[in-house]
């Protein structure tokens, strides 16, 4: 990974489904290697923020972006940027996770086929590290070639964040990523999400308030597709405070 | 009110079988007297009234071959294009439906015209533009399929392969065509089986009646035996050429029954896969 972790920033940026603006005068700086949290109701603009921010909208009728939205100080939103090429740097966890009908090794190591320089005698073994590193390994270790999808869905959920990580995103943009899981599988995210901190930029939507205090550095509101507060609510509380308590 | 109507679709239902049941059993019951290994195997003589129809399921089989051949890349090409490339614009997307449904309804005399004045002109009345006349002629069929399959991949597929940094091209790769390869494999045998039916397409295009073996070139006619029943139908009051019309038949009715099984097997694989 390079010691550069881009940092990601929004600069009046507004954000449109065909006429309709879902988010809007969006304006802030998310810190290179920290752990943000993204926390406000069912319908506030998290998810649309996490998918503009990676690009996934783009084949959705209608969908638009003004303003700038820079990761590297670069407007991802260019010409001269390529969707694919901006993805395999930020990396996203949707809520429900989505396991190739596959094995379980060939899910952990599917995305690294379409990379290059990737020395294929170490593979076996980043595979074993990313399922270490989600705790997974133990799991799993005895029964590599078997169906992915017959998981529980906790640990397909730490499955996909293994496909993610092997490949080194410097950005992770997660969306709600425990919100059905069992505990273990929540415990064993949260544990990476703070190992990770001070390696990635990392956006978390939740709908947690203690896993956010737990384990993001700061705290973002959002409400009607926009961010409630500027400067972000420093954690832990009070600042905050009163509107943690409202949500 | 309502038993009357239930009585009178009981009754539509069964007169649709029975027709279907007298088709069958009619060409069973007549055409299996035919066959036997000489007539499978022979080669025919005196414009059908003896021998039998080997260069005939051969012509045909060559003819379904080459329209699997062209109409295929251009099936799926389109069907990717339409699914995957117009995401963004549904009008075009739909127009594409329009045209391939206006397509697909389309008398098949008209297809075959215009494979002879379009092919025909470059090939001559040959097994080369008969395989392309028919390639056009079930493409709709092929590529409706085929959207239909793709269209039914979740969409949560292809946004993991997104996240993965896949790009495009990859994700048709790696994902979907993978995913979605029963599905395509039904577009290919319900348009094969069109293709192994059609007569009228064929007629002026790519067959002579009689004196065809193997096509030794491109711009050698085939013989079928879609055309084969044709020419032995029109001798009907000889009754070794109904007999061996019957027979011929029989052979293409089973030639097309194990084409749609192929497809209805592929399908089965298909649900059973998206119930995974």
């Amino acid at each position: 990974m390079s010691d550069q972790i881009p940092a990601v920033e929004l600069r009046i940026a507004h954000v449109f489904f065909k006429n309709h603006r879902v988010l809007e005068d969006l304006n802030r700086q998310f810190p290179s290697r920290s752990v943000t949290a993204i926390f406000g109701p069912s319908g506030s603009g998290k998810t649309t923020l996490l998918r503009t921010l990676s690009r996934m909208n783009d084949d959705v009728e209608g969908f638009r972006v003004e303003g700038r939205v820079l990761i590297d100080g670069e407007n991802i939103y260019s010409d001269a940027v390529e969707a694919s090429r901006l993805r395999q740097k930020v990396g996203m966890l949707f809520q429900k996770p989505c396991v190739f009908p596959k094995s379980i090794y060939q899910n952990v190591v599917f995305g690294l086929r379409h990379r290059d320089g990737i020395d294929r005698k170490a593979v076996p073994e980043m595979a074993e590290n990313v399922l270490r590193e989600v705790r997974l390994w133990d799991e799993v270790k005895d029964r590599l070639n078997e169906w992915a999808p017959n998981l529980s869905q906790g640990q397909q959920q730490r499955l996909a964040l293994a496909r993610l990580l092997i490949l080194e995103p410097e950005i992770l943009l997660m969306d709600e990523p425990t919100s059905s899981l069992d505990p273990r599988s929540a415990e064993a995210i949260e544990s990476l999400i703070e190992r990770h901190a001070k390696l990635r930029t990392i956006l978390l939507v939740t709908h947690n308030l203690e896993q956010a205090r737990r384990v993001c550095g700061e705290i973002v509101f959002m409400d009607c597709g926009r961010f409630l507060e500027s400067p972000p609510v420093q954690l832990p509380p009070p600042a905050g405070e009163e509107l943690l308590k409202k949500y | 009110m309502e038993k009357g109507i239930l009585v009178m679709l009981r009754a539509f239902t069964l007169i649709a079988c029975g027709l279907l049941v007298f088709v069958l059993s009619a060409a069973i019951v007549r055409g299996l007297p035919a066959i036997d290994a000489v007539f499978l195997t022979a080669e025919s003589k005196n414009f059908g009234l003896e021998g039998g129809i080997f260069y005939q399921t051969l012509g045909t089989l060559i003819l379904i071959s080459g329209a699997a051949a062209v109409g295929l890349p251009i099936a799926l090409g389109s069907a990717l294009f339409q699914t995957e490339y117009l995401r963004r614009a549904p009008r075009l997307k739909k127009s594409f439906r329009v045209l391939m449904d206006a397509l697909n309804s389309a008398p098949t005399i008209v297809f075959g015209l215009v494979g002879y004045l379009v092919f025909g002109a470059a090939f001559g009345v040959s097994w080369l533009t008969g395989a392309f006349t028919l390639a056009v002629m079930i493409l709709p069929t092929m590529q409706s399929s085929m959207v239909e399959a793709f269209e039914a991949l979740p969409e949560t597929y292809r946004e993991a392969g997104k996240s993965l940094g896949m790009g495009r091209g990859a994700i048709i790769r790696s994902i979907l065509l993978p995913q979605c390869f029963y599905g395509a494999a039904t577009g290919l045998f319900l348009g094969l089986a069109r293709a192994a039916g059609e007569t009228a397409a064929i007629l002026f295009t790519a067959t002579t009646f009689s004196g065809v073996t193997i096509p030794e070139s491109a711009s050698d006619p085939a013989t079928t035996l879609q055309t084969h029943i044709f020419t032995l139908a029109q001798e009907g009051l000889d009754p070794r050429a109904a007999e061996n019309a019957w027979g011929a038949a029989l052979v293409l009715l089973t030639l097309v029954f194990v084409l749609l099984s192929a497809a209805m097997w592929i399908r089965s694989r298909l649900h059973w896969e998206s119930a995974a």
